[in-house]
């Protein structure tokens, strides 16, 4: 019958053979949480094309406003070109998001299905042990006829059906759960599983709370714990850490994966002096000053610049600056006198007092402004000779956008890396003055200056780092303009060199 | 495929070799977890971080012991972690009582019942009784590995034990009663 027995015996007798099954859910958590991270890593590039997308959208956008504004002006070869890059690309990113949709969709049909799946099985459940759980099923039942008119609800839904079938499938702890619906029939004939029926429902008010506290947790803490007991593990099989190493380890390790994760952000302040300048000769005032002399000047851009690493090599930049930007065009000779206007009648200048792409302003309505080098002095009146030779100043003002990925070459104590991209300039100031013997005179503005327009941009950035969290830069850039003039004189191809320094900060 | 063969596709994170691996040792680790949790929802997460641990990190897998060994190891770690994280080792006061040789009549009591009052002793009683018992840890190593003393460590065995007999015998007097 029964003998006395030490009791550690009893349970290790009796539980040596003890096997169970854990429901079909756990290995699909499993896997995702495996195969989820994969797709972390492959998420690089599309994030490249998601932010390519976004970036041509908005030049598409700005190009589409940008003809709409300059409709009544020629638009230029330039102007076309750049239309058509975009609309090609904007179709290329129509193309994706119209795939994410359509798998958007599959995913969603996919749980409505399972859903009803879960439904039905839950009916033969309540079928066959005809227990008092018909009130809770029947409301299950209600709330996926209403997934199927609200789709946000099937979500809540699709989770409540997750629990019952964790519920379902403990159920069957000898079985496999391919046929749930046999598995349910069985339950009558099988002890062990109408047993465990009776423990699951009992704990029916626990899991439901209990799994999503877990699946809210797991996908942070799953990390966590990997490394925690993997730490655990290597301790064991050596035997020779003692548990609080590895736990200090894994503190360590924690810390550094935090470290990693939360420098990936940047932010730059910097200023810059900038230098504007055009390749080819060519006037954006007027025909006639093509051959002139001119000179650009120095100014000041100054703003603010975000990155984030992608990974150690690239970092994706973008912010926003303010530039200044100045040009004078030398040799220029103004005058008001009416007589003097008189007096040039010889002359044959195309001096109806107005310069061709510069709208003139009350102040310099009945000026003049000519251009020294296009008479010979010797044939000229007297007057002219006299006057001084003044400029033409022009000053923009832009809001730049850059949108710029860099390269890390080195990244030692002096780091040195290559910068590419493209800004976009939103003009919001645009004046022309004449200077005369020093005196400065607002005259107008350019009427060829595009309301919106971009540059390529490359450069070479070298850093110093102060500290882990605070960076020097010292970044020379060379920025090509593309669309800045709608209409200039001559080859007018602006530029500018700026050399952008400033403190960038970790967090 | 041979096991060697299986381990080495999980090496590179294949997904049919996971699910090979995983069907071999489900149940066999499953019956572990649930002896050294509270409850069939607590064993089934503890099996789920258990089984993403091994597959992160099989590579570290030498081939020296047997892999279910090492994978046993693994799943005990990962349910002596939850504990650990939540601070259940943090008691200090309590009476230590000396180890008492406790006996039982055997009787057909089921495993299901054997495991539930395991489940249902404090967690760290019912983490000592497994590792002790069941699992053949010394107290030495229990010490270590919840970081408490050997002392603590026997303690707890005996009144893990003086639990169990406890609810054994109260069983069987509430199963005697009813049939008579």
């Amino acid at each position: 019958m029964s003998d006395k027995k030490h009791i550690d015996r009893l349970f290790q007798e009796k539980l040596k053979d003890f096997e169970a099954n854990p429901s079909d859910a756990v290995w699909e958590n499993i896997h995702s949480s495996l195969h989820d991270e994969k797709r972390k890593k492959r998420r690089i590039i599309p994030i490249w094309w998601k932010l390519g997308g976004a970036a041509a959208i908005l030049l598409l956008m700005l190009a589409i406003g940008n003809t709409v504004f300059n409709n009544n002006e020629n638009n230029d070869s330039i102007n076309t070109v750049v239309d058509t890059e975009n609309n090609s690309n904007s179709d290329a990113f129509k193309n994706n998001s119209t795939d994410k949709n359509a798998s958007n969709e599959v995913d969603f049909d996919s749980n409505n299905n399972v859903s009803d799946k879960e439904t039905n099985s839950d009916e033969t459940l309540n079928n066959a042990s005809s227990s008092g759980k018909n009130l809770i099923n029947s409301s299950v039942n209600n709330q996926s006829k209403i997934a199927s008119t609200k789709p946000d609800l099937s979500s809540k839904i699709f989770d409540k059906n997750n629990n019952k079938q964790k519920e379902l499938s403990k159920n069957n702890t000898s079985n496999t759960l391919n046929n749930k619906k046999d598995v349910v029939a069985d339950n009558s004939s099988n002890p062990f599983n109408s047993e465990k029926n009776s423990k699951t429902k009992s704990e029916d008010n626990i899991i439901p709370d209990y799994l999503k506290s877990a699946s809210k947790n797991a996908v942070a803490s799953s990390d966590e714990k990997t490394e925690d007991s993997v730490n655990k593990e290597e301790e064991i099989i050596t035997n020779e850490k003692t548990i609080e190493d590895a736990i200090a380890e894994t503190n360590t390790t924690e810390e550094k994966e935090k470290e990693e994760k939360l420098n990936r952000w940047n932010i730059t302040p910097n200023v810059a002096p900038v230098y504007f300048n055009t390749i080819g000769k060519g006037s954006p005032i007027d025909n006639q000053f093509v051959n002139n002399s001119k000179k650009g000047d120095i100014n000041m851009s100054y703003g603010i610049e975000g990155s984030y690493a992608i990974n150690k090599k690239f970092k994706i930049r973008a912010g926003v600056n303010k530039v200044e930007l100045g040009y004078a065009t030398n040799n220029v000779i103004s005058y008001t006198d009416i007589n003097e206007t008189s007096a040039l009648g010889s002359i044959n200048v195309s001096s109806s007092n107005q310069l061709s792409h510069v709208n003139i302003n009350q102040n310099a309505q009945n000026t003049t402004f000519i251009s020294a080098q296009s008479f010979n002095r010797n044939d000229v009146p007297e007057i002219l000779n006299t006057k001084e030779k003044g400029s033409l100043d022009q000053q923009f003002g832009f809001i730049e956008v850059p949108l710029e990925i860099e390269y890390t070459v080195v990244d030692k104590k002096i780091g040195l890396n290559v910068i590419g991209g493209f800004s976009t300039f939103f003009t919001d100031k645009n004046e022309v003055y004449s200077v005369v013997e020093g005196n400065r005179i607002l005259i107008g503005e350019a009427n060829n200056l595009n309301d919106v327009s971009y540059s390529a941009n490359f450069g070479v950035g070298i850093n110093y780092n102060v500290s882990d969290k605070i960076k020097l830069n010292l970044e020379p850039k060379f920025k090509y303009q593309i669309n800045t003039f709608n209409d200039t004189s001559g080859d007018f191809q602006p530029y500018f060199i700026g050399v952008y320094t400033g403190l960038s900060i970790k967090f | 495929m041979s096991l060697e063969q299986l381990i080495e596709q999980c090496k590179k994170n294949d997904a049919k070799a996971q699910s090979q691996i995983y069907k071999l040792y489900a149940s066999k680790l499953f019956s572990l977890c649930l002896k050294y949790s509270k409850n069939y929802a607590e064993a089934e997460d503890n099996l789920q971080d258990a089984f993403v641990t091994i597959f992160t990190k099989i590579s570290q897998y030498k081939s020296k012991g047997s892999l279910e060994g090492w994978m046993k190891r693994i799943t005990i770690n990962t349910a002596l972690q939850r504990y650990r994280s939540i601070g259940v080792f943090d008691i200090v006061n309590e009476d230590k009582i000396e180890d008492v040789s406790v006996e039982i009549d055997e009787d057909a009591v089921s495993i299901d019942f054997l495991l539930g009052i395991i489940q249902e002793l404090p967690d760290r009683y019912r983490l000592v009784f497994n590792l002790y018992a069941l699992d053949d840890y010394s107290h030495k190593e229990i010490a270590e590995m919840l970081d408490i003393t050997t002392g603590t460590s026997k303690s707890n065995l005996a009144r893990a034990r003086m639990i169990l007999k406890e609810k054994i015998e109260h069983y069987k007097a509430s199963i005697s009663s009813q049939t008579l």
